[in-house]
């Protein structure tokens, strides 16, 4: 099956659960498991807070996701036109926080790349960050 | 957020509720420093029946509050969590800085048993 889908809304932190929302509600067709659809969730929020906290650092601007299935691959990219990640590979290593005052765990990365099947994430700096993840959904066994 | 104090162990419990993530996470570390401050509890028990989602917004949450209640000598226990909860708070290491368990006696007991990480 093939299937697709775009929307855009503000980097506002209200949003995070509409994006998440919306990107689960995406691949119901696929009749994924709680569990794929709970991984899906919170990998979607992991990409949106990114591009929230750090991506705009909280002070506004538009996120979009493209969404596409492909038999039975869903694939999501994420993107900001924020200030953009310098270093990805660090930015991506476990545990490390840019925002090392706010609370923030530094597992946002650890916690995409573990529950999708598939991680890119392409950023300059000034120019914004694309996450592309991919995730197979298994077979319907029913 | 209902909160109860258990005040033998100089407990507070609090029931969390709903969604957790980067939006509703500001508010619910303010209301836990609160009520921890109000109550004089060192122990804090988290209650996550009702947690319905968690984004590492809430690991955020659940560090901060461990580092507060390891000044003031207390232990920290989860309980209730779902499947995708427990996965969370186990690829985050925080099996390391809290008991997690099923019910609140049993994390009791285990804080009781002087067994509790600090």
């Amino acid at each position: 099956m093939k299937n697709s889908m775009k929307f855009e809304f503000p980097a506002r932190s209200e949003n995070e659960k509409l994006a998440r929302t919306v990107c689960a509600a995406f691949v119901l067709g696929l009749d994924p498991t709680i569990d794929e659809v709970d991984e899906i969730k919170t990998a979607v929020s992991e990409a949106v807070t990114n591009c929230i906290i750090h991506g705009y650092d909280g002070g506004g601007g538009m996120i979009e996701i493209e969404a596409e299935t492909d038999g039975r691959d869903v694939t999501y990219i994420i993107r900001d036109s924020g200030c953009g990640i310098e270093d990805v590979k660090k930015a991506m290593e476990p545990l490390y926080t840019g925002k090392p005052d706010s609370e923030r765990s530094g597992m946002g990365f650890s916690i995409m790349e573990a529950f999708m099947d598939e991680l890119r994430v392409e950023s300059s700096p000034g120019r914004g960050t694309v996450i592309a993840m991919r995730k197979r959904i298994s077979e319907d066994d029913g | 957020m209902e909160t109860m104090l258990i005040a033998k162990q100089r407990m507070l419990v609090m029931r969390l509720r709903g969604e957790i993530d980067h939006h509703t996470a500001g508010g619910i570390r303010k209301q836990l420093e609160r009520e921890l401050k109000m109550s004089g509890a060192v122990n804090i028990a988290l209650d996550f029946k009702e947690v319905t989602f968690m984004d590492s917004s809430g690991i955020g949450v659940i560090i901060g509050r461990y580092k507060t209640v390891r000044a003031l000598g207390g232990s920290m226990v989860i309980y209730n969590a779902s499947e995708q909860i427990r996965r969370l708070l186990d690829m985050s290491g925080i099996r390391r800085i809290a008991v997690i368990c099923s019910t609140l006696s049993e994390g009791l007991n285990i804080i009781n048993s002087g067994k509790a990480i600090r």
